[in-house]
């Protein structure tokens, strides 16, 4: 029973997480460890693999839309990988108790960060790797007008992104957060543009850790296969769903549920 | 005035790239699926023995199905596998794509970013 259980948990998991457009990490991690008990090392492979799966699946969409800025995603893939390399060889040196604390405090940031309102900006000026590389763009507003952009700061945006990669390899994280803080931020990308393109990178992140974690044994798939086909089935219904649940309350409460399991977390990781 | 057709082309590989991706995430769930239901059915419930932590290499654990000629775990195995090789496929052939665009730095790039991902695999195998 607890295993049909941990399918339907991650079902929920899966379109929660799209409803709100967050990977289904974010909550697979706390579910498989204070409710089921689950060591929290096969809880983060697990939830790498649960990653993989609904960002490869929508991968798949967002390159159609001409939102996601492909060139940046490459050459920004550069550092998440080398991140979630680093992050996979330190993992093998820190206690399941600190990879508590920590997941703790991201969640917690995680909670500030979606209170955080964006404000839009576009810059019309390049850095000058954007000129080089030609990273800069366009994408489509409404009436398919398409308004230019360009990047700035991408050597700043290069190094937040590793380090979005090592949070990824260490926590099962997708790290969306830091990506689009960094693109948001740093790079002053459009913010459906950076949305889109974090969304499209999420999926290399975290399989260069995933793949690591799968050989060294850290994914057993009596976990990895009821998460990952749970989340797979509920971030395609959430997906479908968005449009017709009000989102900004969902989010709200969502922010409190947060809060409250990223105290847990530390609690736990100071035990 | 070449520009437009040549976008066409790439934006059509960038379509076959997008149903590769979809059509491998449905491939390796339907596996994870048939895998862990056949498990399920078989052993019943053992999640509480992952309360400790205690990995067994991938190899190993094939070998080891292998030789019990433990189908089931194969065919999630499988699955997993396939899966983790998605995001692999998306960056070799986004490499192929700057390729055919012309465009030296990124294409390089982006197989960087392949040798890493597979450097990166080879990390979890303990020598």
């Amino acid at each position: 029973m607890p295993e049909i259980l941990l399918l339907l948990t991650s079902v929920g998991a899966g379109f929660l997480g799209a409803l709100l457009g967050l990977g289904g990490g974010i909550i697979v991690v706390p579910v498989l460890t204070l409710v089921y008990h689950i060591d929290i090392r096969y809880a983060i492979a697990a939830s790498l693999i649960s990653i993989v799966a609904t960002s490869s699946g929508a991968a798949a969409s967002y390159l159609k839309d001409s939102l996601t800025n492909l060139r940046l995603a490459v050459f920004l893939e550069v550092g998440t990988v080398s991140g979630a390399i680093v992050g996979f060889l330190v993992s093998s040196f820190i206690k399941a108790q600190f990879l508590f604390l920590l997941f703790g405090v991201f969640l917690f940031f995680s909670a500030v960060m979606m209170l955080r309102k964006r404000g839009e900006h576009i810059s019309t000026v390049n850095h000058p790797w954007a000129e080089k590389l030609k990273l800069d763009g366009e994408y489509p507003e409404q009436e398919h007008r398409m308004i230019p952009y360009k990047v700035q700061n991408v050597p700043l945006g290069l190094f937040a992104m590793f380090g979005a990669g090592v949070m990824s390899a260490l926590l099962g994280i997708g790290s969306g957060i830091f990506k689009v803080l960094a693109m948001d931020g740093a790079m002053k990308l459009p913010i459906k543009v950076s949305s889109a393109t974090s969304n499209f990178m999420i999926g290399v992140t975290a399989s260069a850790s995933a793949g690591a974690y799968l050989l060294r044994g850290d994914i057993r798939p009596e976990i990895a296969a009821p998460v990952a086909v749970g989340i797979i089935v509920g971030s395609f219904v959430g997906a479908k769903a968005m449009v017709k649940i009000p989102a900004v309350r969902i989010r709200q409460i969502f922010v409190v549920v947060l809060g409250v399991v990223s105290i847990q977390m530390i609690i736990k990781g100071l035990k | 005035m070449s520009a437009e057709p040549k976008k066409d082309s790439l934006h059509e590989l960038e379509l076959i790239i997008s149903q590769i991706l979809r059509g491998g995430v449905l491939f390796a769930g339907i596996f994870l699926l048939i895998g862990w239901l056949w498990m399920w059915f078989r052993d019943g419930d053992n999640l509480q023995t992952f309360t400790s932590y205690e990995p067994r290499p991938l190899i190993e654990n094939i070998h080891w199905a292998l030789v019990m000629n433990d189908r089931a775990l194969l065919v999630s195995l499988f699955g997993l596998v396939a899966l983790v090789c998605l995001p692999l496929i998306r960056v070799l052939m986004t490499g192929v794509l700057f390729i055919k665009q012309k465009d030296k730095g990124l294409a390089i790039m982006a197989f960087a970013v392949f040798i890493a991902l597979v450097g990166s695999f080879l990390l979890g195998i303990d020598i």
